[in-house]
């Protein structure tokens, strides 16, 4: 699977579910398989208190993650102490999650570990520019369920997207859905030199004129928008939103009928509806981001939990001609 | 106070609580061994020579974690795990360091004891890296189990049982390293509080040097300062500009009233006084050109801002409530330094007058070490200290509320009048206050 190389050419991955039981952990395992005979070190994390909570409410076991010799792996206090793995302490954090210190530690020799990594982003991304200091290659980040955020290029340079018949029982509507996630993962960037300027700003509404100045529209939230008695447009029609773009936003935006070009921070800002967000696009209005990911490839499990299973075959021949991007069934991968 | 220990550049966690635990102390032994222990950091960092072995000093210090918490649980015989063992390594690679560096530049009032036995144990490999497992060297056992389990991880069944047996010798070998440590727990212990005092005492170092504080000399009766000054205000002055005025003042044992306008900074030296003890009592430098000190057992100290934690009770009523602690150290004999700020300012002028007397007499009467300011006119005999105060010497230029510090003299000296400074009005005029007011009050002075 040529997908695995490509990891490498990244500082750091994610690996995102769209959904429970989209085949997540088993992508993450089948990726650790393939890397553990490539000459290169990787270092492992996951998102953690979330996904621990996740798991509580649904009672299903956290999964293990099957570590191999010489790969790093950052995990809580807690699973560290309950590890099936030989590996070295490397290191103990200062900091403390619920779940205690964060323990990074080298794999000895193979073995099984429950991953559990720092709960926020910005603590993702210090621990990732930390792995460097260890001479690690990538990081693979193991995002927390349908939390894109944690995949945000922002924290991470890459992602690897898990999805299916648990998000939708109907080949159609999951390939759009899926479509629509990866839309959003790939929404055309704006030039450099203003994404540069924009990304100083971390909140309120922005104009961008004609000759690229930007200005405060003056309006501190996004939830204010239809309150203010000032015309948005008065700058031109290219604003700029680092905050969450909403179902409410993207409405108020389409009555006011100005072939808008939104620009937001990245993909995982925007929380819209699929269908608030393509009758936007069809009305002439453009939307572009300031960051944006690389998505790596799409895993598919046909295998809904309660038991309904997609003919694997025509779910993967459709995703391919719609999505165009490496699209694999990992279970069959591991089997084959 | 706060300002003091705040703008002390402590580095690691553990030396942050070594300094919130020091202890107060009493007596000048105590006292002027802590303070040869600054001397000499502060002579070494004088000397500037040695920047290379204090930055590496720096950077190992800032890496310390607080493992107090491992070295109870070594202590009372449980046996640690892998983390335990990676945080007593670290701590011990790390002494290791700070020993030979302590050693190098000459600073022998810090004493690490010498932790490479417990290294030894730690590091099997003898790579001096504070990575930790439990290495195969431990047992001829285990490193078997794990080379069987390196060439049958293909077999579920076997590497689970293998995983099983190795881990079976991995806890014995923890109970057994857990024992081989316990012995020297003690030392580990005395390692990590000589490196949290070690840290403590060269933030205390660089603050001597930054803010010109001085060694306080330890008397048995006498208490005076010279050049006295209160780091807070002189460097929020310095930050516009401005000169803080030093002073001189001797606290015999017993009551000296200050007397001043308002404005002269009575309250300043007040708790200039107070910071200055308390610091040399805690073993710090102080911010003075200089000074002598008698230890006392209490410093008691009343200011009019203070919380009123009783709760439901006027300032007043809590005020003087407060100083039932001192009239009780007086009856026990505590040796006390006393200073009330403005007491019983918040009542009429005639009782309040009397109040501030019968604590005067009290003071008097119990030969009480202490500092009263107030604006009454104290008609008891006692020895009286005034604020120079307002001098503006004919000057052409408008005082205002920007330069009015440059037109007082803040040094004090020895009055014998009972009359106060009547400058209230003056100041309240340069301060802004609407004439048309000022005018009413006048005329019931001229009355």
């Amino acid at each position: 699977m040529p997908f695995v190389n490509e990891i490498l050419a990244y500082r750091s991955v994610s690996i995102a579910g769209l959904e429970k039981n989209t085949g997540k952990t088993e992508s993450l395992n089948y990726v650790l398989n393939r890397l553990k005979t490539m000459n290169t070190c990787i270092a492992l994390t996951s998102i953690g208190v979330d996904g621990e909570k996740t798991d509580q409410v649904t009672r299903s076991p956290k999964p293990e993650i099957t570590v191999y010799e010489g790969m790093i792996f950052v995990t809580s206090e807690k699973h560290y102490l309950e590890r099936k793995i030989i590996s070295e302490i490397l290191d103990v954090s200062h900091e403390r999650t619920a779940l205690g210190r964060l323990i990074t530690a080298r794999a000895k020799i193979q073995g099984k570990v429950i991953l559990s990594g720092p709960s926020g982003t910005a603590e993702v991304r210090k621990l990732i520019e930390n792995m460097e200091q260890y001479g690690v290659n990538t990081v693979i980040v193991d995002g927390a369920l349908s939390r894109l955020s944690f995949a945000s290029p922002a924290v991470t340079d890459a992602l690897i997207l898990a999805t299916g018949a648990s998000l939708s029982a109907n080949i159609p509507q999951l390939v759009s859905k899926t479509n629509f996630v990866k839309q959003l993962i790939e929404l055309p960037l704006v030039e450099d030199e203003l994404a540069k300027r924009l990304q100083e700003l971390k909140q309120g509404i922005w104009g961008i004129d004609e000759t690229g100045r930007i200005h405060d529209l003056e309006i501190s939230s996004v939830f204010l928008l239809d309150k203010t008695d000032k015309d948005i447009f008065r700058f031109g029609n290219r604003i700029f939103i680092p905050g969450a773009i909403t179902d409410k936003l993207i409405a108020f935006l389409l009555t006011q009928n100005k072939k808008v070009e939104l620009i937001v921070s990245d993909f995982s800002r925007i929380f819209c509806s699929q269908n608030q967000f393509s009758s936007f696009l069809k009305r002439g209005n453009t939307l572009k981001c300031i960051l944006q990911s690389k998505l790596i490839a799409i895993t598919v499990n046909p295998v809904s939990p309660n038991g309904f299973t997609l003919n694997r075959d025509r779910l993967l021949a459709e995703m391919q001609e719609t999505l165009k991007v490496p699209v694999y069934d990992i279970k069959s991968e591991i089997c084959s | 106070m706060k300002y003091m220990t705040g703008s002390l550049n402590v580095l690691s966690p553990i030396g942050k609580n070594y300094l919130y635990d020091l202890p107060f102390l009493t007596t000048k032994d105590e006292i002027e061994a802590v303070l040869n222990d600054t001397e000499a950091m502060v002579d070494l960092l004088k000397e500037n020579t040695r920047e290379n072995n204090l930055n590496l000093l720096y950077t190992k210090i800032m890496q310390l974690r607080d493992i107090s918490g491992t070295i109870r649980r070594l202590e009372t015989g449980i046996v640690l795990n892998d983390i335990e063992f990676f945080e007593i390594k670290h701590l011990a690679i790390l002494s290791e360091y700070i020993r030979e560096t302590v050693f190098n530049i000459g600073l022998s009032c810090i004493q690490i004891p010498d932790l490479t036995d417990v290294i030894q144990m730690l590091d099997p490999e003898n790579k001096r890296i504070s990575h930790f497992y439990i290495y195969n060297q431990y047992s001829v056992l285990l490193n078997e189990l794990r080379e069987r389990l390196k060439h049958n991880l293909q077999n579920e069944t076997a590497t689970e049982n293998l995983q099983c047996e190795a881990e079976l010798e991995e806890d014995r070998i923890r109970k057994e390293l857990t024992q081989k440590l316990s012995v020297h727990s003690l030392e580990i212990k005395k390692a990590l509080t000589e490196i949290a005092r070690l840290d403590v005492l060269l933030a205390k170092g660089i603050q001597v040097c930054e803010m010109n504080l001085s060694r306080p000399a330890i008397g048995l009766s006498e208490t005076a300062f010279t050049g006295l000054f209160h780091p807070e205000i002189k460097y929020l002055l310095s930050q516009q500009h401005k000169n803080f005025q030093p002073v001189d003042i001797s606290v015999p044992q017993s009551p000296t009233v200050i007397t001043g306008a308002n404005m002269s900074g009575k309250s300043v030296t007040l708790q200039s006084v107070a910071l200055v003890q308390t610091m040399a009592q805690f073993g710090f430098y102080v911010p003075a050109a200089s000074a002598i000190i008698t230890p006392v057992e209490k410093i008691v100290v009343s200011v009019s801002e203070a919380v009123n934690e009783t709760g439901g009770l006027s300032s007043f009523a809590s005020e003087m409530l407060r100083l039932n602690t001192m009239i009780e150290n007086a009856h026990n004999r505590v040796s006390q330094l006393i200073l009330i700020d403005e007491p019983a300012r918040t009542t009429n002028p005639k009782e309040g007058n009397a109040i501030v007397c019968g604590i005067v007499d009290f003071l008097k009467q119990y030969q009480v070490r202490s500092l009263i300011t107030t604006h009454y006119s104290v008609d008891t005999n006692c020895r009286k200290l005034r604020v120079k105060g307002f001098t503006p010497h004919g000057s052409k230029e408008k005082i205002t509320v920007q330069n009015i510090n440059s037109y007082i003299d803040y040094s004090l000296e020895e009055t014998n009048e009972t009359e106060v400074p009547q400058e209230a009005i003056k100041i309240a005029e340069i301060v802004g206050v609407d004439s048309e007011l000022l005018e009413y009050a006048k005329n019931y002075l001229k009355h």
